[in-house]
């Protein structure tokens, strides 16, 4: 192996100890990681811009300030890049669309901040679905991201730069968003760890939004102590978003014992296991397996119709994102994506007491859910999407509307949770037969995100799915 | 597949050949559709109204947590 895959093939974590040690600078592991990301951008379009000389002027500015011995961050000099939908004040922040092409926001959001504070480099905007609105990934706009294993099929979105990017070795880490399954599909059919954290752990303030009621930011990256440290330092209260959660943050990392001893996992009788593929299912099997080898105890439950929550976080998300886009689909006349549109005008006819009747619904069906679920176990295994990643072809079929049922497809597994609220984890599981990964999803408490965080780390330790990268060109 | 969720993606889907313009006639009487599935989740909502108050949704999830996990003091 050579150094640069050697540097590059390096966990965030291990990247930042290597720095703060002096081992390695700021500046080389991020001229490696703008190395990496141009040579793969032809391949894969994870980059919708790559900040090239900030990166590096930042990079070095790190390297000083730990010659002078200045405090460094949980992230200090670490090469990351971001979903571009996190507000830097004055500079462009697409959303993944050209009629954002010149949207310069104002404020920078509190994630953005907190990881400058912590010393992150940031090494560009990644690509996203359009709007951060569809699971699959493809994108009109920017053309669409692709898979980092096999570039004729889809990436999931709509983190889809996101996953692609870490999954190449092209940035150590990366901050997602999440209302339906945003961070945890690409995730999974990239082979990295998705967090959707729970809704309120992690501030909105200044990112783009989707929804109100669903979105969550959250961390990807290849390990689940990776995530760990990325999540210990975004979360936590913000007097700029009153979402968000006033619960002290627990040290993440230290919360990474190796020990699952005892863990009650439980499985699905129902839904979630319905429309696999046999692929998928055996890398859930498998996984089962190895946690159990692990200590932890399999018990089956049946789970409150998810379903019903699938429809009513569908619901919430349209007439929400119909409400926000209002303004700029009137604006936009026909450049507005036609897809898009349709979807969201769907919300624009659902009457008000029904979109307040669904978001009532949501405490009570939490509560059922728990219940049901968290009063048996202490996670919840489930897929985080029953097929392996389409191509491309099959992803846009000949008749548009049969994109509908993929749509429904694809988010089956995650949005559940959304509607919830509830913390999700994707972790990568293993491979098909054709070298594309599969992935489980573990489903948490509120607030229990350190469990599942250890649960999957566990799991890591055991296994080496995480630290298999794609064949990466070289030039 | 096995039981998909019908929902407002497939409701639209329905009406994609008119996309480029959706009817809004035919859209209204889809979307009464729709209010079997909100009621459907609203079934078990019937007693304090108070707390099915949507804001209350964030107060819910912090009462859901476990203490020994959720970074309580």
């Amino acid at each position: 192996m050579t150094d640069t895959a050697a540097l590059l093939g390096l966990d965030l974590c291990e990247a930042a100890r290597r720095i703060r040690t002096g081992q390695v600078s700021s500046e080389t592991l991020t001229r490696l990681a703008l190395q990496r990301a141009r040579a793969v951008q032809p391949r894969v379009n994870c980059f919708i811009a790559i900040d090239e000389a900030q990166a590096l002027e930042d990079a070095r500015a790190a390297d000083r300030a730990l010659a002078r011995g200045d405090a460094a961050g949980a992230l200090h000099g670490v090469p990351l890049a971001h979903k571009d939908m996190f507000y830097r004040a004055g500079r462009i922040t697409t959303g993944g669309s050209k009629l954002l092409a010149d949207h310069r926001p104002t404020v920078t959001a509190t994630v953005a901040q907190r990881l400058q504070d912590a010393g992150a480099i940031w090494l560009g905007a990644l690509h996203m679905a359009e709007f951060a609105a569809n699971p699959i990934g493809q994108n009109d706009s920017f053309g669409d991201c692709r898979n980092a294993w096999d570039p004729a099929r889809i990436s999931g979105g709509s983190s889809s730069g996101s996953a692609v990017a870490v999954a190449l070795r092209a940035c150590y880490g990366s901050l997602g968003s999440d209302t339906g399954g945003s961070i945890r599909l690409p995730a999974a059919l990239n082979g990295i760890v998705g967090l959707r954290p729970t809704y309120g752990r992690v501030s909105r303030h200044g990112i783009l939004p989707r929804t109100w009621s669903l979105d969550t930011v959250g961390p990807m990256a290849r390990t689940a102590r990776d995530c760990a440290r990325l999540l210990g330092v975004i979360a936590g209260a913000d007097p700029q978003d009153a979402t968000a959660s006033a619960l002290p943050v627990p040290d993440y990392e230290r919360q990474l014992t190796g020990d699952i001893d005892g863990l009650r996992i439980a499985v699905p009788v129902n839904y979630f296991y319905d429309d696999l593929a046999p692929e998928v299912r055996q890398g859930l099997e498998d996984s089962l397996r190895a946690l159990a080898g692990l200590g932890a105890r399999i018990v089956e439950v049946p789970v409150p119709d998810p379903a019903r929550l699938y429809q009513l976080g569908n619901l919430i998300s349209q007439v929400e994102a119909a409400a926000i886009h209002a303004d700029l689909v009137q604006r936009a006349g026909d450049a507005y994506p036609l897809v898009l549109k349709t979807r969201m005008q769907s919300g624009a006819y659902v009457p008000a007491v029904d979109y307040l009747g669904a978001l009532s619904a949501r405490a009570r069906l939490a509560q059922e859910f728990a219940g049901a679920v968290f009063e048996r176990a202490d996670v919840l295994h489930v897929p985080v999407i029953g097929m392996v990643a389409p191509t491309r072809e099959a992803a846009t079929p000949a008749v548009s509307s049969e994109v509908f049922p993929l749509l429904a497809r694809t988010a089956r597994c995650t949005r559940p949770f959304s509607t919830l609220g509830m913390p999700a984890l994707s972790v990568p599981a293993g491979f098909t037969p054709q070298g594309l990964p599969v992935a489980f999803q573990l489903v948490g408490r509120p607030f229990s995100e350190g469990l599942l965080l250890r649960a999957a780390d566990a799991y890591q330790r055991v296994t080496d799915w995480h630290a298999r990268a794609p064949i990466i060109p070289t030039t | 597949m096995a039981d998909t969720p019908s929902d407002l993606d497939a409701l639209v889907a329905a009406l994609w050949p008119q996309a480029g313009g959706i009817d809004p006639q035919r859209m209204a009487e889809l979307v009464g559709e729709v209010r079997s599935i909100v009621q459907a989740g609203r079934d078990a909502a019937r007693g304090n109204a108070f707390d099915d108050e949507p804001s209350r949704f964030a107060a819910t999830l912090h009462r859901l947590a476990d203490p020994g996990e959720a970074g309580h003091d």
